[in-house]
C-alpha cells in the first residue's frame, strides 16, 4: 500500500514515480486493491480492467527505467467519466443504448493524459447521458456517496467524485454541463472544476448540449486539480469551440490570491433555499477570506432564480439535437421492428424515462408554435444572465457562495420528482450559461459529517485565478483532505 | 399537455412509448412547463437572444484534407455494417 502522503496526493504521486521512489506499478496496484476491497458498496466504476491498468502501469516503469522521466502525471491512474470515449475500453454513458460500445479512438483529453503518463483507471459511472444530479439515473444502477453509503454522491460525474473521495483514484476526469463536476465534488468533499468554455476540447467527449458541456479535472485538493487541469487544457482543432492559450497553468499555482481580492457575495446566495449548515460554512470561508485581506463586495443577481428554467430548456432543446444519432444504424445495439421508424423507435425504447423525459420536453420547446415561447425566450434570458455577471464582474473579481443548496440527500429522496432534481442545479447553472469557470472545494462538514463545497466564480478565462485563490482558500481552510480509510455507513 | 400531444411530440422525437409511459410523460411534461412559465416574469423585449456563451469565438483552421484513420472501425461498429455501407431496413416500397 501507498503512505498516506502518497495516496492523498497525485502530485507527490508523480514526484516519487518520477525519482524512482514508488513504481507506477505499486501505484495501480494500490487502488485496484482498494477498488476490489470496497468498490462493491461504493459502486463508482462501470468499466475496470486490472489486467490492462497494471500492463500500462509496467509501460510507465519501463520507460521510467530507460531513463525517460517525461509527463506531469508520470504513473499516476485517472478514473474516467464513462461518457468521454477511450480507445479499446466501452464507453456507455450509463445508457443500454450504447451496451457494447467500444470507441475505436481516444477523446482529446485522454490522449493528453496517456501523452503526459498517466494510466487510464477505468471508466466511472453517471446519470445516463450525463443527465441528472444523483446518479440514479444510472441504467446500471446508482452510485453511493463514501460519506454516507445511503446517500446519493451527487452528479452526474457521481461515480468519479465517489472515486476520488473513496480513495479509489487520485485524479478523476468528470463533465460539467449544468454543474455535473462541481456538484458531485461538494457532495463528496473534494475539489472539482469546470473550466471555462472551450479551455477544454470536447472531442471525444459525447455530446449532450454542445454549448454548456466541459470536461472538467476532480481531485482531493486544489494542487491536483490544477495539476490535472494544466494537462488537460489547451487549444484542438477538433472542437471548433477550442480556444488557445486559455490556461496560465503557472497563474494557477502563484500565491498571495487573497491580498486586496475583491470577492462579491450576492445575496441571493444566502436565501432560506440554503441549508444552514452550509450558509454558516460558507459564511466561515469569507471571513478567512477577509482575514486574509481580501474584501467582500455585496452583490445582487436577480436573475439567479430563473437560471434553471432556462438550463433546463436550453439542455433539453440541445440534447433533442444531439441524442438523436442513437438510432441503431450506426453504433450500439439495434432492434429490428419492421420499417426503418419502427427500427428507431424500437432502439431508442432502451433510454430511460429522463431521457426519454428531456429529448421530449426539447422537441416540444423547438417544436412549430412552441419555440417563441419557449426556447427563444430561454436565450433570451440566458443573454441577460450573462449580461448580469458582466455587470458583477465590473464590481469584484470572482463570486462566492455555496456549491449547492444542501449536502448529501438521501438515495430515493428526489428520484420520482423531476423539477425537485433540476433545483439541486440552482447555483450551479448561471455559470454555464454565460460560459464561465467556476469550481467547488470542500469548506467544511455538517453535524452529521457530510461535506459542504463553496463555489468560486470566475470572469470568462479566469480559470488560473480561481484556482490560485481556491488554493489560497484551502489553506486557510485547513481541513483534512485525505481520502476516507472506507466507505460509511454501511 | 394532454396525452394526443404528448403521442404527437414522441412522434416526433422517434420514441415509442406506451399507454402508461404516454400518460405518465404528459403530466410530468405539464408539470416541468408549468414550472418554466416562471421565465415570462422576466422582460426580454429587444434583447439578442444567445445560443452560445457571450464572449465564445470560433477560431477558423485551414481548410486542407487530412486522412480520417478511424473510419473503418468506425465503420464496423454498426449492427448493419456491409463494406463501407450501413443496410437499414427498406424505406421505400
Amino acid at each position: 500500500m501507498l503512505p498516506p502522503e502518497l495516496s492523498r496526493s497525485a502530485t507527490a504521486l508523480a514526484a516519487a514515480i518520477r525519482s524512482g521512489h514508488v513504481r507506477a506499478r505499486d501505484a495501480a496496484d494500490h487502488f485496484l486493491a482498494r477498488i476490489a476491497r470496497h468498490d462493491g458498496a461504493v459502486h463508482a466504476f462501470l468499466h475496470l480492467d486490472p489486467v490492462q491498468v497494471r500492463a500500462d502501469a509496467d509501460a510507465i516503469d519501463a520507460r521510467i527505467a530507460r531513463g525517460d522521466r517525461t509527463g506531469a502525471l508520470l504513473g499516476v491512474p485517472v478514473a474516467i467519466k464513462d461518457n468521454l470515449c477511450t480507445r479499446g475500453l466501452p464507453t456507455t454513458c450509463a445508457s443500454q443504448i450504447l451496451v457494447g460500445y467500444t470507441p475505436p479512438y481516444d477523446a482529446h483529453v485522454i490522449e493528453r493524459i496517456k501523452a503526459a503518463g498517466g494510466v487510464i483507471l477505468g471508466k466511472t459511472n453517471l446519470d445516463e447521458f450525463a443527465m441528472g444530479a444523483s446518479t440514479e439515473n444510472s441504467s446500471f444502477g446508482a452510485s453511493r456517496n463514501p460519506h454516507d453509503l445511503k446517500r446519493v454522491p451527487g452528479g452526474s460525474s457521481g461515480g468519479s467524485a465517489a472515486a476520488v473521495a473513496a480513495g479509489f483514484a487520485p485524479l478523476a476526469l468528470g463533465s460539467d454541463t449544468g454543474g455535473s463536476v462541481r456538484q458531485p465534488a461538494a457532495l463528496c468533499g473534494i475539489v472539482g472544476h469546470r473550466p471555462t468554455y472551450g479551455a477544454v476540447s470536447r472531442y471525444g467527449l459525447i455530446a449532450f448540449a454542445s454549448s454548456l458541456d466541459q470536461v472538467g479535472p476532480m481531485a482531493l485538493n486544489v494542487e491536483d486539480c490544477t495539476l490535472l487541469m494544466d494537462v488537460i487544457a489547451g487549444h484542438d482543432e477538433r472542437d471548433s469551440t477550442s480556444r488557445a492559450g486559455a490556461f496560465d497553468g503557472v497563474g494557477a499555482r502563484r500565491d498571495g490570491a487573497l491580498t486586496g481580492l475583491r470577492i462579491g457575495v450576492p445575496a441571493e446566495y444566502h436565501s432560506d433555499g440554503v441549508d444552514a449548515e452550509v450558509r454558516a460554512a460558507v459564511q466561515r470561508v469569507e471571513q478567512l477570506a477577509v482575514a486574509a485581506g481580501a474584501r467582500l463586495v455585496p452583490l445582487a443577481l436577480p436573475l439567479t432564480e430563473y437560471a434553471i428554467p432556462t438550463y433546463y430548456l436550453v439542455v433539453t432543446s440541445e440534447a433533442s439535437s444531439n441524442l438523436a444519432r442513437f438510432d441503431g444504424v450506426r453504433y450500439g445495439p439495434r432492434d429490428e421492428a419492421g420499417d426503418l421508424a419502427g427500427m428507431y423507435g424500437a432502439t431508442r425504447r432502451r433510454f430511460g424515462d429522463e431521457v426519454k423525459r428531456r429529448i421530449m420536453l426539447g422537441t416540444y420547446a423547438l417544436s412549430s408554435g412552441y419555440y417563441d415561447a419557449y426556447y427563444k425566450k430561454a436565450l433570451q434570458v440566458r443573454q441577460r444572465i450573462g449580461e448580469e455577471f458582466a455587470k458583477a464582474f465590473e464590481q469584484c473579481d470572482l463570486v462566492l457562495g455555496p456549491t449547492t443548496p444542501t449536502p448529501a440527500f438521501p438515495l430515493g429522496e428526489k428520484s420520482d420528482d423531476p423539477v425537485q432534481m433540476y433545483l439541486c442545479d440552482v447555483f450551479t447553472a448561471p455559470a454555464p450559461l454565460a460560459g464561465l469557470p467556476a469550481l467547488s472545494i470542500p469548506c467544511g462538514r455538517s453535524k452529521s459529517g457530510l461535506p459542504i463545497g463553496v463555489q468560486l466564480q470566475g470572469p470568462s478565462g479566469a480559470d488560473a485565478r480561481l484556482l490560485a485563490v481556491a488554493r489560497a482558500l484551502e489553506r486557510a481552510l485547513a481541513l483534512d483532505l485525505s481520502p476516507l480509510e472506507s466507505p460509511r455507513g454501511a | 399537455m394532454d396525452v394526443r400531444e404528448a403521442q404527437k411530440i414522441a412522434g416526433l422525437s422517434r420514441l415509442s412509448l406506451t399507454e402508461a409511459e404516454l400518460t405518465r410523460m404528459a403530466g410530468q411534461l405539464t408539470a416541468i412547463l408549468g414550472y418554466f412559465q416562471k421565465l415570462s416574469e422576466v422582460p426580454t423585449d429587444g434583447v439578442a437572444p444567445a445560443s452560445h456563451p457571450a464572449d465564445m469565438r470560433s477560431p477558423l483552421r485551414p481548410d486542407v484534407a487530412a486522412p480520417f484513420v478511424t473510419k473503418d472501425p468506425l465503420v464496423q461498429l454498426s449492427r448493419g455494417a456491409e463494406g463501407e455501407l450501413y443496410r437499414v431496413p427498406r424505406v421505400l416500397e
